[in-house]
């Protein structure tokens, strides 16, 4: 016959082994939702400094009088550059603390289009300044959409001043 | 002999349950502290963000609002570089200087020509270091510093 000392044992032994479990379970989720709110601030300050880096692009081309200046003006800021027919896009690549790196050790993506039209007064460009991250943020669903991006036009007059 | 067997398997069963609880303690425990510390590093970095953003775009805005010729002047004070914009009220010429001191943005508006107090001036925002400088005719380089993030941004005027 059983003691009631040991029926009592018994049943609290199941109760603590079914209360870790629910612990690791919910301690589990709770991991998960530190993790998330984390990398949510970290992807936070990226978009703070990536918002920095586009405007200051963005004032640079705004400065330009003609459209040749742009390349001249912008050289300190790219480190690579395909032209094509009447565009141009520089890249730039950061590491992890936004300095300039390699495109080995690269962690965000600086990327600058510039789309040259001829219309009849001057030169119309649609500039299109972006970074995005290389690797997603991991624990975040950040899709294929870029940290900061700004679409703006500036018309370079020629004729007519 | 029985007897003594039981008494023994009890005190293996105590023991167990009591190192389970210490178990749901500790990891009770390490949870709770681990929490702490990423809001902890969440909080810092929203103060930091927002120091930085809020007073580039303050700085930003004077400029803008300002943005007019002769208006917008770099001068030293105390030996650090300090903005000053001039503006007319009422036929009378009044400076605003936006300095930084005791690791904090500063702002004062006085009397053309005057001269005031470092700590005269009305604190803006937490910040280490401000500089500004002028890199060609109409472009201003704005550079704001704190414990953990440095902001460099480069700002065009229309005024010369």
């Amino acid at each position: 016959m059983k003691s009631k000392f040991s029926i009592n044992l018994e049943v609290s032994l199941i109760e603590i082994i079914i209360s870790i479990l629910i612990l690791a379970i919910s301690g589990a989720i709770i991991l998960n939702c530190f993790a998330m709110a984390r990398f949510t601030q970290i992807k936070s300050n990226d978009k703070v400094v990536a918002g920095i880096k586009v405007q200051t692009i963005i004032e640079l081309i705004k400065s330009t009088n003609k459209i040749e200046d742009i390349d001249n003006i912008l050289q300190d800021y790219y480190s690579e550059k395909n032209i094509a027919e009447n565009s141009i896009t520089l890249l730039e690549y950061y590491d992890n603390n936004w300095e300039k790196c390699s495109f080995e050790n690269k962690e965000y993506l600086l990327t600058v289009e510039i789309i040259s039209t001829k219309v009849i007064a001057g030169n119309l460009t649609n500039i299109h300044v972006s970074i995005e991250k290389v690797k997603s943020y991991p624990f975040i669903k950040s899709g294929k959409e870029p940290l900061y991006s700004v679409n703006t036009k500036k018309f370079y007059q020629t004729r007519g001043k | 002999m029985k007897k003594e067997n039981r008494i023994n398997n009890h005190s293996i069963h105590l023991m167990l349950i009591l190192l389970l609880i210490l178990v749901v303690v500790i990891m009770s425990s390490l949870l709770i502290m681990l929490g702490r510390d990423v809001y902890k590093k969440i909080n810092n970095d929203r103060d930091n963000n927002y120091n930085i953003r809020v007073s580039t775009l303050y700085i930003t805005n004077k400029i803008r609002q300002a943005d007019k010729s002769n208006s917008i002047k770099i001068k030293n004070i105390a030996g650090k570089q300090s903005l000053v914009i001039n503006e007319e009220y009422d036929g009378l010429s009044y400076e605003t200087w936006i300095y930084s001191y005791n690791n904090s943005l500063y702002e004062i508006t006085v009397d053309e020509g005057s001269t005031f107090e470092l700590s005269d001036g009305n604190k803006i925002m937490d910040i280490d270091k401000f500089d500004i400088g002028k890199v060609n005719n109409n472009l201003y380089k704005v550079t704001v510093n704190n414990k953990l993030n440095k902001s460099e941004l480069l700002l065009c005027v229309y005024s010369d």
